[in-house]
């Protein structure tokens, strides 16, 4: 990262079981610290109503709820439930906060991976999918319509908290800064003065040595996943192990559009995932597909969406 | 420049709206029309909110969590910043249809309103007196946020307006109606005295270094509204807890809730306090309370001492807050942080002692079946088995403060007993505030009965 010598500052906080940053650039070093803990006041705050670790968070609550019962909720979690709701439609499916039960049927509590039985996985369909979800817009209640449906943001939450923190840095006039939680959800407001963009790098992570990508960013949010060391990644779709990538980033609007796609891309097969970009053209997409057998098949990687056009591209 | 095109980019209110439009899985349920010209049923409460920061925000996020049916209506909402914390939440009490009236002066929303039942008061402590009296005066009752007040006077003319107005005084000691507390204390400490004889208390609240808390820039208050409000400052204003008149320190801020644990749990009050404390970290100019407070209590229970040690650390977090209840036979930790509570038997005592209090569900327990089978070995070998441990039936799986806020609406409604009531809460307030005292004495204080009583 490349920062203008002057007036840069960089702030850190624990939250969401990693660490977010805050990156500024402002004249008054200690109005720039007291706006980056104001922002990560927000995010504490976000975590306590959106974390299903947190024992009375709204997901929480909405995790414990039987079937057909409903419940009022705030507005974060129901913002946040309405965007899943959305990127559940847009991705067919592909985007799913309901992946507790499946999850369960391939891992066991000691984290290893095991084979369900074709029963065990048919019962744990019937608790997945977002139609087990009602949103009531005007009493701001979410209703359970299945038994069993745990909800898991992992996959949207910390894009979400980003967003309302640059709401926030907004509010506080503060109009050039990078923000991002544990690397993979970044968002950029404005740009450091005399550069074309906040950098960022997207590496090859079989060879983190290998810079895919260099690009400036400006108002525009990235996000990346890939497949960790001792974690599995299911599609929901079909329920079954995902394995042909090692990773996916998503660029778009806002952070919380990116984070869900991000997740979205390495379920998604290069097909829907060109398929996408090309419907939504706010959105580029990178994946990195594993090749099976080193010797004789490389790892792929694809670019969906006006890269070239973007500007973006150092 | 850059900020206004992101909002474009991600404008919430258009985008979820679009949202909607997508639709998968939304119920698009019309607003229904009858709903704001509805007329207040008889168990219906008007509620007004004074002081809506942070504290107010989040009894205010719990009321409307209760749900429509529980039947509050925000009807005014009084804060001095009303281009920050007012519009704030007259905005996000809107979304749930409510539509109270703003206000910045207490006094004029009492001579408006005058269909309120009820204040939850979150502003300021030095503020919390003359609020809740003024409250109590024109009928309303009051849940008012810890501490009472700054000042052991004005928690005494509290708890003698409460009276004199025959209104109800709920002070926001929410642990009093956590249904995890509530089991240790009563059930697990009082009843099962599982813990055998009690020999010490150990309670902390630690947290990290911050910056002073700032403002927006452009949401300033204008310096005569600061001042005719009590402020010299926007920052004393933003950080009125670390200034002598106007709160009581880290001591009251977070000693408050877990001293009164204290008092609680050994049903009593303390016979003595001496304390340490000083400002040895942040510029005394603008932290005159100390940064870093420990307080050693003396109580008497059946003629025997139990010393209460508390400290509170403004630099450093390390083990971050609980009560931890140490006796002969056991130890108990809670504290409101989820999944940090715990208690442990003493290995001398015999795991059937325990057994019995879980047989009557007031523990569970985990444990490795010692046979597996029932012939007439001694011992089953095999892969070694971890210890056996216990848990609690009780979980607090609700906001913080639901149910404590839902006990001061239900005991209005004659439908139960506040929790904690003003008497209850002047000795937990008195036992606090006294450690100010103590630390400037730089000896120990001894508390005379009376002391605690209005």
């Amino acid at each position: 990262m490349v920062l203008t010598p002057t007036g840069s500052h960089r702030f850190c906080h624990k939250a969401m079981t990693t660490t977010f940053e805050i990156f500024t650039v402002h004249t008054d070093a200690r109005y720039a610290q007291q706006a980056a803990w104001a922002a990560f006041d927000e995010l504490d705050r976000l975590e306590r109503e959106l974390s299903r670790f947190i024992e009375n968070s709204d997901i929480s609550r909405l995790n414990n709820l039987t079937a057909g019962q409903s419940l009022l909720v705030g507005p974060a979690a129901f913002e946040c439930l309405q965007l899943c709701v959305r990127m559940y439609a847009e991705t067919n499916g592909a985007f799913d906060i309901t992946i507790g039960s499946l999850m369960d049927c391939w891992v066991g509590k000691d984290k290893t991976m095991r084979t369900p039985s074709k029963e065990q996985l048919n019962l744990a369909r019937q608790h997945t999918g977002l139609h087990l979800i009602k949103l009531d817009e005007a009493q701001h209640t979410v209703q359970l319509l299945g038994k069993g449906v745990q909800i898991d943001l992992g996959g949207i939450g910390k894009g979400y908290a980003i967003d309302r923190m640059a709401e926030l840095l907004g509010d506080w006039s503060i109009d050039t800064a990078l923000i991002h939680g544990g690397y993979s959800s970044v968002l950029a407001l404005g740009k450091p003065p005399g550069t074309k963009g906040w950098p960022v790098t997207l590496n090859n992570p079989g060879n983190r040595k290998q810079s895919l990508v260099r690009l400036y960013l400006q108002d525009r949010a990235v996000s990346g996943s890939g497949l960790q060391k001792g974690r599995y990644i299911i599609d929901p779709r079909t329920a079954q192990l995902v394995e042909g990538k090692r990773a996916a980033w998503a660029y778009g609007p806002d952070a919380a559009t990116a984070d869900a796609l991000s997740t979205a891309f390495m379920v998604m097969s290069p097909d829907e995932v060109e398929q996408y970009c090309c419907r939504h053209s706010d959105v580029l997409s990178m994946i990195v597909t594993k090749g099976r057998d080193t010797e004789t098949q490389k790892d792929k990687i694809l670019r969906f969406g006006s890269w070239n056009d973007s500007g973006l591209l150092k | 420049m850059s900020n206004q095109k992101i909002k474009k980019g991600i404008d919430r209110r258009s985008f979820l709206r679009s949202a909607a439009a997508a639709g998968a899985g939304l119920a698009l349920a019309p607003k229904s029309f009858g709903m704001k010209a509805k007329s207040k049923t008889t168990d219906e409460l008007n509620v007004a909110l004074l002081g809506a920061g942070t504290q107010g925000q989040v009894l205010m996020d719990t009321c409307l969590k209760m749900g429509r049916d529980f039947g509050i209506r925000f009807k005014a909402v009084c804060d001095i910043w009303e281009g920050w914390n007012q519009k704030k939440v007259l905005r996000k009490l809107k979304i749930y249809d409510h539509e109270p009236a703003g206000y910045a002066d207490y006094r004029e929303m009492l001579d408006k309103e005058k269909d309120l039942d009820a204040a939850i008061i979150a502003t300021p402590d030095f503020w919390h007196a003359e609020q809740t009296v003024a409250c109590l005066k024109a009928g309303l009752h009051v849940y008012c946020e810890k501490e009472m007040s700054n000042s052991i006077e004005g928690a005494k003319k509290m708890v003698e307006s409460a009276k004199e107005s025959g209104k109800l005084l709920q002070i926001g000691r929410q642990r009093r109606s956590n249904p995890l507390y509530i089991h240790c204390g009563d059930k697990l400490i009082k009843d099962a005295k599982i813990l055998g004889r009690i020999i010490a208390v150990n309670g902390q609240w630690n947290h990290p270094v911050r910056p002073d808390l700032g403002s927006p820039k452009k949401y300033a208050i204008d310096q005569a509204t600061l001042e005719k409000y009590g402020f010299k400052s926007m920052h004393q204003f933003r950080n009125w807890r670390w200034y002598k008149g106007l709160g009581g320190g880290p001591i009251v801020d977070r000693g408050s809730h877990q001293i009164d644990i204290f008092n609680w749990f050994l049903d009593t009050v303390p016979k003595s306090v001496m304390a340490s404390g000083g400002t040895d970290y942040y510029d005394k100019k603008n932290h005159q309370w100390y940064d870093n407070v420990m307080a050693i209590y003396e109580y008497e229970v059946g003629q025997r001492t139990i010393r209460a040690f508390y400290q509170t650390i403004t630099t450093n977090s390390s083990q971050g807050h609980f009560e931890k209840f140490m006796g002969n036979e056991g130890t108990l930790i809670v504290s409101e942080a989820s999944g940090t509570s715990a208690i442990y038997r003493e290995e001398w005592v015999p795991a059937m002692k325990w057994d019995e209090w879980v047989k009557k569900g007031y523990l569970n327990k985990t444990e490795a079946t010692p046979h597996s089978s029932d012939d007439d070995s001694s011992l089953e070998v095999r892969a070694s088995v971890l210890p056996t441990t216990y848990d609690f039936p009780e979980k607090a799986d609700k906001p913080y403060h639901q149910l404590h806020l839902e006990n001061f609406f239900n005991a209005i409604r004659g439908k139960a007993k506040l929790n904690c009531p003003a008497e209850i809460g002047y000795k937990s307030a008195v036992t606090v505030l006294r450690v100010n005292e103590a630390v400037a004495a730089g000896r120990k204080l001894n508390f005379k009965p009376e002391d605690f009583k209005v």
